[in-house]
């Protein structure tokens, strides 16, 4: 299982978002992390056939991104996302697997499954228009989940998520992490640093870092005297992104 | 022993089953763990069935509305005789001094016509803003990227009420023949052209802007719908001299819609930001 990006970029008019990004990735966590604009969704976009890049090519096990094959491996949580308001929770599950190609039973059962897993079994029947940010979140995690994907892309998964539901999160996006790929986009420092088994430090359309893990990160940013011995990933991240911050070289 | 053994190597080079070709492939696809699994059951499930379930997930109230807009012209049509209609011309009042109100209705060809080409755009709202759910309730990246992708949602969604109006039409236009409008040659196409007209507009605003179109589509319609009328009143804009602009008219609308469909394609399929 290894999905690979080519140098692949995408200009909005004359701003580059993406800048000839190549990155080969096997099972595991990534956790993709970068200031706003760095070019995060853009890239996750087009790793899910959301946006065509300019240049460059994206396959997973051979399978190119326009490929229905592709499309099929895949769950994907974008960042916004909407409902049909006359839906219920299981409504939008079973509307879910039946573009995803789930036969109707199969399904059912995958939805309960999935609620259970992000505890909304007791609102499946409940409309989507009358949940809170987080319960809508949740349900986000799970369509992306319900056609049991090998490529698991997710944008900005724990916004809206309260404590409980983000450790509830993380152990299962590590369990799932085991057998699949899991590409993770935050600017949420801890989600990275507790669930990612790579980092992928992202600035100006490009990888400042790649599949390193955070030790490495921090080991290398020690060394060049950039942040205190005792120091995190939170200030290994403001040490990188001080600038598109706001931030000033003395911070 | 030696005798079995040879007889073994023997069987095994007459009958040698050739090199492998295209296992990486095949062993790709093969039932094991996870998701390749699940992708192997579901890659023979069929893509009626994928149609067919969209049919489902069309509102109820959009085929409610297409009928009420349907019974709306009728049962105008069916009081039309009772109140003189002289709007309509001089068929509904020849009809009432016919002996009954279902020999009157028979002679309201041209009050027919005139409602259902004024009801008509409407109809193709409906058909838009339902096409284009999608977008105005920010599914479109979901069903972007699953495995029967956008396009394939939205061209189950117009299959099915493509052919719902495309009924419409039908009953529409066998209605007015049936009455006995002065227009019955051309009928079909009298009433597609407002139809395509209201339909080619939408679009346009869906392309604009996709997800606050709806009221875009509305003003579309209800601007098709009134510049009819007004043009109904103002000329005899069935007149045979006219012809060649309806037919005109049609197939440069059809062309429209189509080119507009391949641009609202390339936002479909990501080549182009909504």
């Amino acid at each position: 299982m290894q999905l690979i990006l080519d140098r692949v970029s995408k200009q909005y008019k004359n701003k580059i978002a993406v800048d000839r990004v190549s990155l080969e990735l096997g099972p595991g966590v990534y956790g993709l992390l970068g200031a706003n604009g760095a070019g995060k969704t853009t890239l996750m976009r087009m790793i899910c056939g959301v946006l065509r890049p300019d240049g460059g090519e994206i396959t997973f096990d051979g399978l190119d991104v326009s490929e229905e094959a592709y499309r099929d491996a895949l769950g994907y949580l974008p960042q916004d996302f909407g409902y049909y308001p006359e839906f219920t929770a299981m409504d939008f599950l079973l509307y879910i697997a039946a573009i995803k190609g789930i036969p109707k039973r199969e399904a059912k059962r995958r939805a309960w499954e999935l609620f259970e897993v992000v505890g909304l079994e007791k609102q499946a029947g409940k409309k989507v228009r009358t949940f809170s940010g987080g319960m809508r979140q949740r349900l986000g995690i799970a369509q992306a989940l319900i056609n049991d994907p090998g490529l698991i892309v997710l944008d900005e998964p724990t916004a809206g998520l309260d404590p409980k539901e983000r450790v509830r999160f993380r152990n299962m996006i590590e369990r799932l992490g085991k057998r699949r790929i899991v590409l993770l986009s935050t600017h949420i420092v801890s989600d990275v640093e507790h669930v990612a088994d790579r980092i992928l430090l992202m600035k100006d359309g490009r990888f400042l870092h790649k599949a390193q893990s955070e030790q490495e990160l921090l080991d290398e940013a020690r060394a060049k005297g950039a942040v205190p011995e005792d120091a995190a990933l939170e200030d290994l991240y403001l040490y990188y992104f001080r600038d598109r911050e706001g931030g000033s070289e003395e911070e | 022993m030696r005798r079995d053994r040879t007889l073994k190597q023997e069987i095994r080079h007459a009958f040698w089953a050739g090199r492998p070709g295209r296992q990486e492939e095949f062993l790709r696809q093969m039932p094991g763990d996870g998701f390749a699994e699940q992708r192997y059951r579901r890659a023979g499930s069929a893509r009626i069935r994928f149609y067919f379930q969209q049919l489902g997930y069309i509102r109820g109230r959009v085929w409610g509305c297409a009928a009420a807009l349907f019974a709306a012209v009728i049962l105008f049509v069916w009081l039309l005789p009772c109140a003189g209609a002289p709007f309509f011309g001089a068929n509904a009042e020849n009809g009432m001094l016919q002996a009954g109100r279902w020999e009157a209705v028979r002679n309201t060809g041209d009050a027919l016509l005139c409602c259902f080409s004024a009801l008509l755009p409407l109809l193709a709202v409906l058909l838009v803003a339902e096409g284009n759910r999608s977008f105005r309730y920010g599914m479109k990246e979901i069903e972007m990227c699953a495995r029967h992708s956008l396009t394939e949602v939205y061209l189950a969604r117009m299959l099915f009420l493509g052919c719902g109006n495309l009924l419409w039409i039908g009953a529409a236009d066998v209605l007015i023949r049936w009455t006995g409008s002065a227009a019955v040659d051309f009928v079909l196409v009298y009433l597609l052209v407002p139809y395509l007209l209201s339909l080619s507009l939408s679009l346009g605003a869906c392309r604009r802007s996709p997800r606050n179109a709806t009221g875009g589509c509305t003003a579309a319609g209800c601007a098709v719908s009134v510049g009819y009328l007004l043009l109904r009143d103002a000329f005899d804009i069935y007149a045979e001299r006219y012809l060649a602009y309806w037919a005109v008219a049609c197939i440069g609308l059809t062309a429209w819609i189509v080119r507009q469909h391949k641009d609202m394609k390339k936002i479909w399929e990501g080549q182009v930001c909504s």
